[in-house]
């Protein structure tokens, strides 16, 4: 006898925006999360050099360049 | 934070040369451009029909927005393996920080008076004319054992910064340690 629970029967899937916000806020927690790592490392073990800073401007400016791309992305939908 | 002594100071910092870090990130680049052809693949595999309520050009730009800062942070992850795994030359030891991924941090350091030998190797044509290869700095130390560098830059420098300091340490005086009958301890400059 078959599990009715385990079956799954996907055969379309709607994109609706709060379906997008909702996919924007989780990867922006996971992508929070993750820098925060990233900058306690630069940040204790870095030394304070002029390579982890640029790395810092670099990394924090064009991540936020691509969160605003797909705020305005969603806005646009 | 790492701590050096007042009066120390680092004379030569030593990185794996760019091209291992290069050669880890490039794929990076390819996985930038595979989303296109990802969805035509898709598209045409998978009888799964897809509805926008709106339009769909945003829909595709918003997820490679997704993907691109996926593979940025990816991208920073392994820098920042590369960066944190260093030497630091200074006036008085090696200090060698060992960065395993991003978890795994060991940092021990060696003093110039406990080196025996370095070993430089320089191995295949890419390795010789982009100026990298294996430094292997072996010590006295019976818990230290020897201290490895792979694909160092720059190894001959890296030799003679090495054996130049370790010169200079031995040139300079030492402190020698005077104990008197009564227990009372001296110390003086020869």
């Amino acid at each position: 006898m078959q599990n009715q629970f385990l079956v799954f029967n996907i055969n379309s899937i709607h994109i609706n925006a709060t379906f997008l916000w909702f996919a924007f806020l989780l990867f922006f927690v996971a992508y929070s999360v993750l820098s925060g790592i990233l900058q306690y490392h630069w940040t204790e073990y870095g030394m304070g050099t002029r390579a982890v800073h640029i790395a810092q401007i670099v990394f924090f400016g064009v991540s936020l360049f691509f969160f605003l791309m797909g705020i305005a992305a969603i806005s646009l939908f | 934070m790492l701590q050096l002594d007042s009066d120390e100071q680092v004379v030569l910092e030593v990185r794996k040369h760019w091209i291992v870090f290069v050669s880890q990130a490039i794929f990076l680049c390819f996985a930038a451009i595979i989303p296109p052809f990802f969805l035509t693949v898709l598209s045409t595999l998978l009888p799964i029909q897809i509805t926008t309520e709106g339009s769909f050009v945003a829909v595709a730009v918003f997820l490679y927005c997704l993907w691109i800062l996926t593979l940025w942070i990816s991208f920073f992850f392994y820098w920042t393996d590369y960066y944190l795994d260093v030497w630091y030359v200074t006036e008085k030891r090696i200090i060698d920080v060992e960065q395993k991924g991003i978890f795994s941090r060991n940092v021990s350091s060696i003093r110039f008076d406990k080196i025996q030998d370095i070993n430089v190797e320089v191995r295949g044509v890419v390795a010789t004319f982009l100026n990298y290869g294996n430094v292997e700095v072996q010590t006295a130390s019976e818990t230290s054992g020897s201290f490895i560098m792979k694909n160092a830059s720059r190894p001959e420098l890296i030799r003679q910064v090495v054996f130049s300091q370790h010169n200079k340490q031995s040139e300079r005086p030492q402190p020698v340690h005077i104990v008197s009958q009564h227990g009372t301890e001296h110390a003086t400059k020869l």
